[in-house]
């Protein structure tokens, strides 16, 4: 990843956060991340992702309210930054570069 | 409206550790709720006990060294400085004990009684060591009360396996007699259940104290 920033759980988490585009708390971002890898995903591991994230200044977080429903526990809101949309943004077109042209999925486009 | 596994919502309350540790609590109970299956609530429930321990531990190396070797000395002292007044009274124990079970016809304790008392004293003074220096951590570093118990807890049920194994390799030896059986479960009860048990009680959270 552009200079060695975004882990791979990190890059998945940011963008499900910038697909989201609004305040989004962890089911709903694993929600995304296994819609669209099509496997199960941790939610002890997007929450070590979203801390990280979230010292690097790539996204904001508050509490919410305590509800009934989730055992009289709050919702922590994650946002993401325009630092971490930036850093997105980079990481994807990284990734576009590198991928277009490269013999390996020319041979095999499945 | 179904609720999550019970053992696996009290170790993730016990053991979970992070400042994030309610809010994926209540997002594991809200997804259960929304798709009830006790295999996933435990899979992402023991994922995220261990995820968060490496995560701390690798962020308070330190302390967790410090802890981990308070928790090995202290056995060592135990026998060092201890031992010789501890067995003093064990004698004294196990004679009574045992002139009481002559007394009462009480056979089988014949045996056991030197054992038994052995073992119940032993226990019981690491049982109060450990249930003391969780307090003392806990009250001395609060936040990181997750953290120094789940490292005090692995460590006693760690130093307990050479004696386990040892009990084990005693019994295939001489698998006629009963007294090995006995010794096993009475010191993998103590050591997996009742002295981590003695640390949790100790370091319970100070608004839990009554």
């Amino acid at each position: 990843m552009p200079r060695g920033t975004l882990g791979g759980l990190e890059l998945l988490v940011l963008s499900a956060l910038a697909r989201i585009d609004d305040e989004a708390y962890g089911v709903p971002i694993a929600d995304a991340i296994e819609k669209h890898s099509g496997s199960e995903v941790s939610l002890g591991s997007v929450y070590l992702a979203l801390e990280r994230l979230e010292r690097k200044g790539f996204v904001t977080s508050r509490l919410g309210e305590p509800t009934a429903e989730r055992g009289g526990r709050a919702k922590t809101y994650f946002k993401i930054t325009a630092k971490g949309l930036r850093e997105v943004r980079r990481a994807r077109q990284t990734l576009i570069n590198l991928w277009s042209g490269a013999p390996a999925f020319e041979r095999n486009p499945s | 409206m179904s609720a999550p596994p019970r053992l696996a919502s009290w170790l993730l309350n016990q053991f979970l550790l992070g400042e994030h540790r309610d809010s994926i609590i209540g997002d594991l109970t809200e997804r259960y709720i929304k798709q009830p299956s006790s295999l996933w609530y435990w899979r992402q429930a023991t994922t995220a006990i261990i995820v968060s321990f490496v995560a701390q531990a690798l962020a308070h190396i330190w302390l967790v060294l410090g802890v981990l070797g308070l928790s090995l000395l202290i056995p060592r002292a135990y026998v060092m400085f201890l031992l010789d007044s501890v067995m003093a009274v064990h004698q004294i124990l196990a004679r009574a004990l045992l002139n009481w079970s002559i007394e009462a016809g009480v056979t089988w304790l014949y045996d056991y009684s030197v054992v038994l008392v052995g073992f119940a004293l032993g226990s019981l003074i690491l049982c109060g060591v450990f249930g003391v220096l969780a307090l003392l951590l806990v009250r001395r570093r609060p936040h990181e009360r997750g953290l120094m118990l789940s490292v005090l807890i692995m460590s006693c049920i760690a130093q307990g396996f050479p004696a386990l194994s040892g009990t084990v390799r005693q019994f295939l030896n001489a698998p006629t007699s009963p007294l090995p059986v006995f010794l096993l479960f009475v010191h993998s009860f103590f050591m997996f259940v009742v002295v981590p048990y003695s640390i949790l009680t100790g370091g319970r959270r100070p608004s839990e104290r009554p």
